[in-house]
């Protein structure tokens, strides 16, 4: 099962470095939470990752190969980032686009529409489904070609109680199960009941990584250990 | 390349876009013959004359600007629901992507441009055969060349404007108000020399016969010169969309 590997990773816009040398690893068989406020550097090096962005210096390997040097890359890797979905093609024409994408049998659109609860809707237009509807198609068309990594980039968003708690014990099988799981998120709670690993990162930098459990100590929980990497001093904003 | 190129077309054929675009120039395409052959025009060519004929087939112009924003949607369109991200993820090498799209659209388009004008020419003769002239006379494999030929090219240089935009209304109304303003309108009067080179002129002069050919190019030239364009446009968009990143 593929280990992920960010080594020495910059990315400068212009004059704006995005990303400062930044280096972290996830691992088969765990679920990481990639953490840091807004523009951090958390997508970037997702999309870095994934071949949308190419970096200033440093790499970003799976298992050491570059995404775009994968044979089959959406057989290895599943991922959901802000991709969307045509408003006027059906839940199951998407699934079978990105089927024949991958190269896998078609029909494995149906079995993803099932698996997802989104059998009854197969047919509509995307266009007319909720949030948490197109969030559970996004991770059906990241599994569709059947892969060991997964990068997800706020995946809880949009999702009501009943899909947290699915998508945790998703995340929990697929990592249960040797597959390596990769997700940022903002809702500090949810990460801390389903991740293993924590990476942080702030202004494009490494900010802290190692096992929830030797980060969060029984006396504090990881809202304030995020908050005290974040605000080493302590002069975080509070919102009035 | 032929998973992507069947890839392109499943794209089109499951949203709306294309059927409908086939829909509006079978509809329009077969209305302009029928209005061209039928409605009298005071001063204008002479029923059954090069001319005449020459008007009621020119479906080309239907079908040109038709695959151009159909060959705009193929690219800018992904762009535009943010579904270019999947697609680069399926397959990173957008050289190939790219490639395919625009195969897509040359074949689509020469598809369509031999279709329509088969139609429009079959309806032709059909309405000049009841009114008495049997022979068309223009030279029907020209135009029925020139027709393909130049749909096709029209569907790639919107493939290009697609990929340099990113923005599928942009690419449409910046491509008709090109062809329509600034080449046919302004250009065409102030220095019709230099029009003829550009590429609605190229059109012109390849899908046209009698007056409206005259000091045009000749079709091969104009073919060449319609091809030079739709490439010189693709290399550029091609090399801005190679080196830019994918939202």
């Amino acid at each position: 099962m593929p280990t992920l590997s960010f080594h020495q990773l910059s990315k400068q816009y212009g004059s704006v470095t995005v990303l400062d040398r930044f280096t972290a690893t996830a691992l088969p068989g765990r679920v990481t939470a990639f953490l840091g406020v807004n523009g951090a550097g958390k997508t970037t090096s997702m999309r870095i990752m994934l071949g949308l962005s190419e970096p200033t210096s440093g790499s970003a390997t799976i298992d050491g190969i570059r995404y775009g040097d994968l044979q089959h890359p959406t057989r290895v890797v599943g991922a959901v980032l802000d991709q969307g979905f045509h408003p006027n093609r059906s839940a199951h024409n998407h699934l079978r686009l990105t089927a024949r994408q991958a190269g896998v049998p078609a029909n494995t659109a149906d079995s993803l529409l099932e698996r997802f609860g989104l059998a009854a809707a197969a047919g509509r237009r995307i266009g007319g489904f909720s949030l948490g509807m197109r969030q559970r198609l996004a991770l059906a068309s990241a599994l569709v070609g059947d892969p060991s990594v997964l990068i997800l980039d706020e995946p809880l968003n949009g999702l009501d109680p009943d899909g947290i708690r699915d998508m945790r014990h998703f995340l929990r099988s697929f990592a249960d199960a040797g597959g390596t799981v990769f997700l940022s998120s903002h809702l500090l709670t949810e990460v801390a009941a389903v991740a293993d690993d924590l990476v942080v990162i702030h202004g494009g930098a490494l900010a802290a990584a190692g096992p929830v459990d030797a980060l969060v100590t029984t006396d504090t929980d990881l809202e304030s250990v995020f908050h005290a990497l974040i605000h080493p001093s302590d002069t975080q904003e509070v919102w009035s | 390349m032929r998973t992507l190129l069947s890839l392109a077309l499943f794209k089109l054929r499951t949203t709306p876009a294309a059927w409908v675009s086939l829909a509006v120039t079978l509809v329009l395409g077969t209305a302009s013959v029928a209005s061209n052959a039928l409605v009298a025009n005071p001063g204008g060519p002479a029923f059954g004359s090069t001319d005449h004929i020459n008007h009621a087939l020119s479906v080309s112009a239907l079908t040109s600007m038709v695959m151009l924003a159909v060959g705009v949607l193929i690219i800018a369109g992904e762009y535009r629901h943010r579904t270019i991200m999947q697609t680069f993820l399926a397959e990173p090498r957008r050289v190939r992507v790219l490639a395919a799209k625009a195969a897509t659209a040359l074949g689509l388009g020469a598809i369509l441009g031999a279709v329509t004008f088969g139609i429009a020419y079959g309806e032709a003769l059909a309405i000049y055969g009841a009114r008495g002239v049997h022979s068309l006379p223009v030279d029907v494999a020209q135009l029925w060349v020139g027709a393909t030929v130049a749909t096709a090219l029209y569907g790639l240089v919107g493939v290009a404007l697609g990929a340099l935009t990113r923005n599928t209304v942009a690419a449409i109304i910046g491509a008709i108000a090109w062809v329509m303003v600034i080449e046919a309108g302004i250009l065409g009067s102030i220095v019709p020399n230099v029009a003829h080179w550009l590429p609605a002129g190229a059109a012109i002069a390849l899908t046209s016969v009698g007056t409206a050919a005259q000091g045009a190019l000749s079709p091969t030239a104009a073919a060449l010169v319609l091809a030079g364009w739709a490439l010189l446009i693709s290399g550029i968009a091609a090399r801005f969309s190679l080196r830019s990143e994918a939202h």
